[in-house]
């Protein structure tokens, strides 16, 4: 054989295995996107009769547990479950248990093999929330698969399974990072329940190592947005050393609001760290307590950029704040006079000034908007 | 009918809500099922279409449904309606702005909004506008109390 046959050969080769693999791939392509075709008609039949029977009891003939055993079936249940409250629900729930559905899925779960439809049966499991899968679910938040312990603990906190708070804080310092960001979402939909749980677990772990864990717990305060967590932060923030902790309790008091997070926050805006003052600015703004409007137009003038930013940002969203930032305009500091115009435009009272002044209503002040913004274009161009 | 030994013939037209009676009988439309009224269902979750059809359609309500903002605001302004019931976060148009082109169009039928964003703006805008607003998820008898209120 010559060079130029065995060449061709080769080439002839590499073209046919090169086919077949084309071929297999759309062959694969045509058959998933048939699947998917077919398990949305069939979505779309179990939408309609779970409906049905849901407004009409006993209009349709009773659902099986053949058909418990189709994930076509899981989802349409699933959809439904989020989109009703109170008497459908309950109607779900018949349907639920005449197919023996969280059974089917009980077992899928405990099953070693494979973790597709282990995770499948998981999820469905979660976003049902059935309080019989509870205990099933509490076993498995010690499951090898950090998915399925993530999981599972959604599922526990949609179902408001409120013994399972303890369990899954007991697990979250050896969690990973991300593992306990999920661990947190969950936590954070048991509400007020968790408030004292939460508030127990970090007076307890605040000085060890894992900071990252006890910061995620502070958020998941804030979130809830119970004063009940008020005076247990503010202890906190007086006493922790880290600033990371420190950020996180400023942010949660912030959300949570009140006069008994004011109270610690006028103290940490005199540290010395800008992180912590920039922080409690904006905390500030998120409390919408006007009697701080003072604070915030003196910290407009403070030596780090960020304060003055966000201090800015603040005194637009508080009532008589909007005011303060015209006469920011007037400071001789032109980092606050900067600060104070573009937290006047994103309030919109630039765009709102120009139209006044198109249509020859423009006040004084809207010259003096204009007319900085205007100026400072020209500075920078 | 049977002790008379006569019959009675119906025929359904097109676009025509009710049904009639042959042109041939020289008789008017039947009135019974000219009353039916007419919902709007705008969402883009399946299931809150398909739901809903189901449990209008059993309460005797003829149901056309949009799937996405755009057709909602096009078919309010091209057919008429008794009532809209309208998703808030739907692509091509917001319910809100759907509901504010139909009222700068002329179409005034009463809506409910269905959000499950709870946004305070938005609520209160929607009042005002006289407009009913039902939270996502939702009670079906609670709704249908509502629908129910709007032709009361």
């Amino acid at each position: 054989m010559t060079p130029f046959q065995a060449a061709v050969v080769v080439a002839v080769m590499v073209f046919a295995v090169g086919l077949v693999l084309l071929i297999g791939v759309v062959a694969l392509k045509l058959s998933r996107r048939r699947r998917a075709t077919a398990h949305n008609i069939r979505h779309g039949e179990y939408l309609r009769a779970i409906s049905q029977h849901i407004v009409a009891p006993g209009s349709i003939p009773p659902f099986t547990a053949h058909e418990a055993g189709d994930d076509a079936f899981i989802d349409a249940v699933i959809a439904l479950r989020s989109t009703l409250e109170g008497d459908g629900i309950e109607q779900l729930s018949g349907v639920i248990d005449r197919t023996g559905l969280i059974e089917q899925q009980a077992a899928k779960l405990r099953s070693l093999f494979p973790l597709g439809r282990r995770l499948r049966a998981v999820v469905a499991l979660a976003e049902i929330g059935d309080v019989r899968a509870a205990r099933l679910l509490l076993h498995h938040l010690n499951d090898r698969v950090p998915e399925i312990r993530v999981q599972s603990a959604r599922g526990l906190a949609r179902m408001r399974y409120t013994s399972a708070i303890d369990v899954i804080l007991d697990r979250f310092e050896g969690e990973s990072r991300w593992v306990q960001t999920r661990f947190a979402e969950s936590l954070a939909l048991f509400g007020r329940d968790a408030v004292w749980p939460l508030v127990a677990f970090i007076r307890v772990h605040h000085q060890h190592d894992n900071k990252k864990g006890i910061t995620e717990i502070i958020r998941v305060l804030g979130i809830v947005g119970d004063s009940e967590a008020g005076p247990a932060l503010a202890e906190l923030l007086y006493t922790a050393e880290d600033v990371e902790i420190r950020l996180a309790i400023i942010d949660s008091l912030g959300l949570i609001g009140g006069p008994l997070a004011l109270r610690p926050l006028r103290r940490m805006i005199q540290s010395e760290d800008w992180r912590i003052r920039a922080k409690t600015v904006r905390a500030f703004g998120l409390i919408g307590d006007p009697s701080i409007n003072p604070i915030l137009r003196e910290h407009l003038l403070d030596p780090s950029w960020w304060v003055r930013r966000n201090s800015a940002a603040a005194l637009r969203d508080l009532p008589g704040g909007v005011e303060l930032l015209y006469e920011a305009l007037d400071f001789t500091d032109a980092y606050a006079r900067d600060a104070a115009a573009e937290a006047l435009a994103d309030a919109g009272e630039l765009v709102a000034a120009q139209d006044r002044l198109e249509a020859g209503l423009g006040t004084e002040r809207d010259f003096q908007l204009v007319g900085y913004m205007q100026a400072s274009v020209g500075v920078q161009s | 009918m049977i002790h008379l030994q006569g019959h009675i013939a119906f025929e359904a037209k097109q676009g025509n809500p009710g049904l009639c009676l042959p042109e041939s009988t020289g008789l008017k439309k039947v009135s019974f099922l000219a009353d039916m009224k007419r919902i709007l269902v705008a969402d883009d979750a399946e299931v809150v279409t398909t739901l809903l059809v189901s449990a209008l359609e059993v309460k005797g309500y003829e149901v056309v449904v949009a799937n996405n903002g755009r057709q909602a605001y096009d078919l309010g302004v091209d057919q008429e309606f008794d009532l809209a019931i309208v998703d808030q976060l739907m692509p091509g148009l917001l319910g809100s702005e759907i509901l504010l082109k139909w009222r700068e169009n002329g179409v005034t039928m009463p809506a409910i909004v269905l959000s499950g964003v709870e946004d305070d703006d938005l609520i209160v805008g929607m009042l005002e506008m006289g407009v009913d607003f039902v939270r996502k998820p939702f009670r079906l008898p609670e709704l249908l109390a509502r629908i129910n209120r709007h032709f009361s």
